[in-house]
């Protein structure tokens, strides 16, 4: 398999695993409080795009 | 004069804005009818109760399958717009179609689920019901685009539809299978958390027909829920999207070793966490074990695991490729005022460094938030960080400021509701009053006005936003910057969105971060005195 059809194939995979974590993680266990889900994400966000602007 | 050119924006023909307006609208209308209708209230009939069981899978289904084409599309639907410029003005007699048939169709659902009903009529209601909000949904669509422009974004899209729909599926029907494994992953986890705790703990007790540990009258149970499992999702989640937007900077299939990687970090994380929860009970601290510590313990992993993933992996050669430096177009180049630093993090990092100042002073509280000062230091000393930078931006004061301080804190007293009155909590020292009162007039309102205003706004507007000039940022930026500022606010997420809308309006007519910080602070500072003033703690 060459390079572009290699990426294609793990870009569909991570594609899928993305929406599959996203439901694992949306399955409504307590170890995350959900309450304080919007202020946790939102400091990831701002530090994701903190490291992204710093290259 | 800014506000007609941002709502001639908004209302403008060019085909994003009406594909926008659309989404937003079934958006709002499926969100009311969610709140004002519980589909567990469907228990007669076929039909309804297909809706009780599958509705609210199908709704995930279809937010996933939404934010996926829009995702991957997003290149295809562009170009499948580009040719299209500009629009027919949108059909009046559709809209008002869209709305008789939203309205037959609301009138419908309150007999579906307000009553109890045979059978076999309840089928035929609940039958009447989705026809005629499908039919509602398609008047609006076509009402906001043509047929031939819905027919080219579904030809242009054809391959991200059947891939969003397969992935929406698979993650929809992941989600219910996840169940299965909380058992295994908890019994897992009980051993590794008992192993961790037995050299430190003496006279632990180990249960393992219940997944009980306890000593000292502390006792703890692993329910399935703890298995880590959610952990382990938002990892995959958040790894897997950073990886696809990343792709071209990391060098694959070597850069997928850092799912499982985070993965296994994740999980042992959160066998530590559990660990450091019975420790803490156990050492008398139960109130803030099973309080704070237990909600935001999994979070704070959760971050700190997805910003080493992202830092640590970017400065890691054998993981990353050399990315080639994008060339800045002359007319969106930074005024020079600050330029050296990185201006995302001089706006964005005093709010930031509050939020997770928070984070450590929750995690560490048990209902009272004691540790608070931290949040005001935190920012303080994030503020000292980028001070040159500070200096030289436009800091001027006017009585708009003021005003719009007051006007705000007016709209705030008149938007809560009238029953909802806190209880001061009791013994609390006067220093921990002084560093609530100095944060809400001054750190809080200079970190998010810097955040939503300096940042958000601007950046709304265009990419490089230091180069945005606040007064041409247009309506759309305003408005959207004001509700992800509200939605901050929680309960108050109406109150919050028009005093974003005040501070933004004062922003961008005079240009100042420092008349919006103004006007943020003085409504805290009279919100303050409210506060002490009347007993009247709900409002902090």
């Amino acid at each position: 398999m060459n390079q572009e059809g290699l990426m294609k194939v793990a870009g569909f995979g991570l594609l899928l695993l993305g929406v599959a974590g996203a439901a694992f993680g949306a399955a409504g266990t307590p170890e995350i409080d959900a309450s304080s889900g919007i202020s946790a994400l939102t400091l990831l966000s701002g530090v994701l795009l903190v490291i992204k602007s710093r290259r | 004069m800014v506000a007609r050119q941002g709502l001639v924006k908004v209302l403008s023909p060019r085909p994003w804005f009406r594909l926008f307006s659309f989404a937003g609208l079934v958006a709002v209308e499926l969100a009311l009818l969610s709140i004002r209708f519980d589909a567990a209230d469907l228990t007669a009939g076929y039909l309804p109760r297909l809706v009780n069981q599958w509705g609210a899978v199908s709704l995930r289904f279809g937010i996933a399958a939404a934010a996926l084409i829009l995702l991957l599309g997003r290149n295809a639907l562009e170009t499948a717009l580009a040719s299209q410029k500009r629009l027919p003005p949108i059909s009046v007699p559709l809209v008002i179609g869209h709305a008789l048939l939203l309205l037959l169709s609301w009138l419908l659902a309150v007999r579906v689920f307000g009553h109890t009903l045979a059978a076999s009529r309840a089928d035929w209601l609940a039958g009447a019901w989705i026809l005629t909000g499908v039919l509602a949904m398609i008047c609006a669509g076509l009402a906001f685009l043509p047929a031939t422009v819905w027919l080219r974004l579904f030809s242009a899209c054809r391959d991200v539809l059947v891939f969003a729909i397969a992935a929406a599926l698979a993650g929809t029907w992941v989600g219910g299978f996840a169940r299965n494994l909380w058992r295994p992953l908890s019994t897992l986890t009980f051993f590794v958390v008992g192993s961790l705790l037995k050299p430190w703990i003496a006279g632990l007790a180990i249960d393992p027909s219940h997944l009980t540990l306890g000593a000292r009258g502390f006792d703890v149970q692993i329910a399935d829920e703890c298995s880590g499992l959610e952990g382990i999702g938002l990892v995959l989640a958040f790894s897997s999207t950073w990886l696809w937007f990343s792709r071209r900077e990391y060098r694959f299939p070597r850069a997928l070793l850092l799912l499982p990687v985070g993965v296994v970090v994740i999980w042992v994380m959160n066998a530590a966490r559990i660990a450091a929860l019975f420790a803490l009970g156990y050492a008398g601290a139960p109130g803030i074990a099973l309080g704070g510590f237990h909600s935001q313990a999994g979070w704070i992993s959760f971050i700190l695991i997805a910003t080493v993933c992202v830092a640590g992996s970017s400065r890691v050669p054998w993981l990353r490729r050399e990315k080639p430096r994008r060339e800045v177009p002359l007319h969106e180049t930074p005024p020079a005022t600050v330029a050296g630093a990185n201006f995302t993090a001089v706006y964005l990092l005093p709010f930031l460094a509050i939020l997770a100042a928070a984070m450590l002073s929750k995690a560490a509280s048990a209902k009272f938030e004691w540790f608070y000062p931290l949040r005001p230091l935190a920012a303080l000393a994030a503020l000292a960080c980028y001070r040159k930078q500070y200096r030289q931006m436009n800091w001027r004061v006017s009585w708009l400021g003021a005003a719009a301080g007051a006007v705000v804190f007016a709209l705030w007293i008149a938007l809560e509701p009238a029953a909802a009155h806190g209880t001061a909590p009791s013994h609390v020292p006067a220093a921990w009053i002084a560093a609530r009162v100095f944060a809400a007039a001054i750190t809080v309102p200079v970190a998010e006005e810097l955040a939503f205003r300096g940042f958000l706004l601007r950046r709304l507007a265009r990419e490089v936003f230091e180069a945005v000039e606040p007064r041409s940022a247009g309506l759309l930026a305003v408005v959207l910057s004001s509700l992800v500022f509200g939605l901050f606010h929680g309960d108050r997420w109406l109150a919050g969105s028009l005093a974003g809308l005040v501070y933004a309006g004062v922003y961008c007519r005079r240009g100042s971060i420092g008349d919006a910080a103004l006007a943020h602070g003085l409504t805290n500072a009279f919100l303050a005195v409210y506060v002490l003033s009347t007993g009247n703690w709900q409002l902090w």
